[in-house]
């Protein structure tokens, strides 16, 4: 294995180890009597939530430049670590920079206040900086017959100039104009926040081709007019389809018009992943073709539901409530993190068989996401329908509830990675034999 | 086997995509539809909003948090005086914050000129059927 996927695979695990420990943090917080304490001894709710939605990202983003670096050794018959020393430094010194820069920030109680990006802002131009050189790595060396390769590297391609641009316009309340109105800001900010999740998708999108044609051995649907037509109507969903999150903001009636119009589209998306789930069941029993079957299923519920959502009189019932957050805990975790586990799995033990435990522990995590998601659903649902009627919700079942979901998802995919540490620290590509978690 | 997409047709694609990105960018950047800027005292509290993180817990048009509420148009909904003691002492999970009545009153000022921009959640303006209530 290359070294700079080891790297950078050792990297995305740690991510998702801060991750997954500040996702304990920030949901202990929900327990009345547990808060103050946490509050005292470990962190604050804001922090934890920050350090969490930050570790994330980086471990999307982390895994998806190991795969990357993977195709890319492929492509250029060459270990990149040696080829190309400077801009890997380079690459290391920008992303080491930024993320000890924002991980400082934030635990040392610093906050800009600004949704995903709560860190000083020094740590976003590094991160960019880190993004425009490894971009400019990769396009330089799929630049030759760029238009006659597979979809994935449209998409990562396409990531990279979308991510760069979205990152910047995260920044646009640093602007007096900007900031002073804070209409134009929250127009802005939903704009942004909703395009560069859409960026990090199109990452994780590639990824699932990619590894999906190395899994199956089938080449052609990676460069087929369907593979295509899906990228473009995800992409528009990306970039458009954040007005179902602000209908209720005093904006243009065509962009919210666009948006719901688009965010219906996804039903086509939704239809084809069922197809998709349907022919999966010819791939194999690996760990990785395991997650990335539980992703199309995730896929198809949480685009069913995106669709449902996007409904302006059912939005205006569940905005602003934990229904939104069980999206995005399907979305992150069903979709996003099943896809690159499955595909770190790929690359460091290829079809190899996983052990029972191993298999055990994906089952109990997807048992537990399914709750965890019923769970903020059914709560948000009372919330919405309760404040139509001008009444508040006191619920002293939910935030155990959550807890203790979020707990039991916690050491699942606890479990998991510790499988896939292992085989990354050995780096070696198994072929034959059982993954032992 | 599928067909494949011939290079031209891609580069086509994404012209039209580029496009429709732009295109929505632009929308978005020109919006007319009317705002009005914050007062330097209201622009102040959202800076005291800021650097205290409140949107880690609490929403504004929906972009923060869930531990807390909405407070689109909490300046119309809460009594000043409620606003005051939950921020100097806490309540519940919402720890108290170390912030001068200065800072405090500029806060309060942004909330009140948020609750002036629009409506940040549906309320019920007319009775609706008893099984939306449950009762």
């Amino acid at each position: 294995m290359n070294k700079l996927t080891t790297l950078f695979s050792k990297l995305a695990i740690f991510a998702l180890t801060m991750t997954l420990l500040n996702g304990v943090f920030a949901v202990g917080h929900y327990i009345a009597a547990l808060s103050p304490k946490l509050h005292e001894s470990v962190t604050q709710f804001g922090t934890s939530r920050a350090m969490h939605t930050m570790n994330a990202a980086a471990w999307i983003m982390f895994s998806a430049v190991a795969v990357i670096y993977h195709y890319l050794t492929a492509v250029t018959g060459s270990d990149l670590f040696e080829s190309r020393r400077r801009t890997v430094q380079s690459i290391a010194l920008c992303v080491s920079a930024g993320y000890l820069i924002a991980a400082n920030s934030l635990i040392s109680g610093y906050s800009t206040g600004r949704e995903y990006l709560e860190f000083y802002p020094l740590a976003g131009l590094f991160i960019l900086l880190a993004w425009l050189i490894f971009g400019w790595q990769f396009l330089s060396a799929v630049r030759p017959g760029f238009w006659d390769r597979p979809i994935y590297v449209t998409m990562w391609a396409t990531s990279v100039f979308f991510f760069a641009y979205t990152l910047c316009e995260q920044y646009a309340w640093l602007l007096p104009s900007v900031f002073d109105d804070h209409v134009v800001d929250m127009r802005l900010q939903w704009k942004a926040c909703g395009t560069i999740v859409g960026s990090l998708n199109l990452l994780v999108y590639g990824t699932a081709y990619y590894i999906g044609e190395k899994l199956s051995g089938n080449e052609e649907l990676a460069k087929s007019k369907t593979a295509y037509a899906l990228f473009a109507v995800g992409l528009l969903n990306s970039f458009t389809n954040f007005g179902h999150h602000a209908y209720h903001l005093p904006q243009s009636e065509l962009v919210k018009w666009i948006s719901f119009v688009v965010s219906m589209l996804e039903a086509i998306l939704f239809v084809k992943v069922m197809f998709d789930i349907a022919s999966s069941v010819r791939l194999n029993d690996s760990a990785a073709a395991r997650l990335l079957r539980a992703s199309k299923w995730w896929s198809a519920f949480t685009l069913l539901t995106a669709v449902i959502i996007s409904i302006p009189p059912i939005n205006s019932v569940i905005h602003g409530t934990h229904v939104v957050v069980a999206h995005s805990m399907s979305a992150t975790t069903g979709i996003d993190s099943f896809v690159m586990l499955a595909a770190l799995f790929y690359l460091f033990a290829g079809s190899a068989q996983s052990s029972k435990w191993l298999n055990c522990a994906i089952v109990i995590t997807n048992i537990a996401l399914g709750g965890l998601v019923v769970v903020l659903s059914c709560h948000g649902l009372e919330v919405g329908l309760a404040r139509l009627n001008g009444r508040v919700v006191v619920d002293n079942v939910f935030p155990v509830s959550f807890a203790v979901h979020g707990a039991i998802l916690t050491l699942s995919i606890g479990f998991v990675t510790r499988a896939l540490w292992k085989l990354v620290r050995s780096s070696c590509v198994q072929v034959s034999g059982e993954i032992r978690a | 086997m599928p067909p494949r997409m011939r290079a031209e047709h891609k580069k086509l694609l994404m012209i039209a995509l580029v496009g429709c990105f732009f295109a929505q960018g632009a929308l978005v950047y020109t919006d007319r539809t009317p705002t009005r800027p914050a007062s330097s005292n209201a622009a102040t509290g959202k800076r005291v909003w800021q650097a205290n993180n409140c949107q880690a817990c609490h929403q504004i048009y929906g972009m923060g948090g869930f531990l807390g509420p909405d407070l689109t148009n909490a300046y119309s909904r809460v009594p000043r005086q409620r606003i005051d003691v939950m921020v100097k002492f806490g309540f519940g999970q919402m720890p108290k914050f170390q912030i001068s009545d200065e800072e405090l009153n500029s806060l309060v000022e942004f909330l009140a000129y948020v609750d002036t921009t629009g409506k940040g959640q549906l309320r019920p303006t007319k009775k609706l059927p008893w099984w939306v209530y449950g009762e």
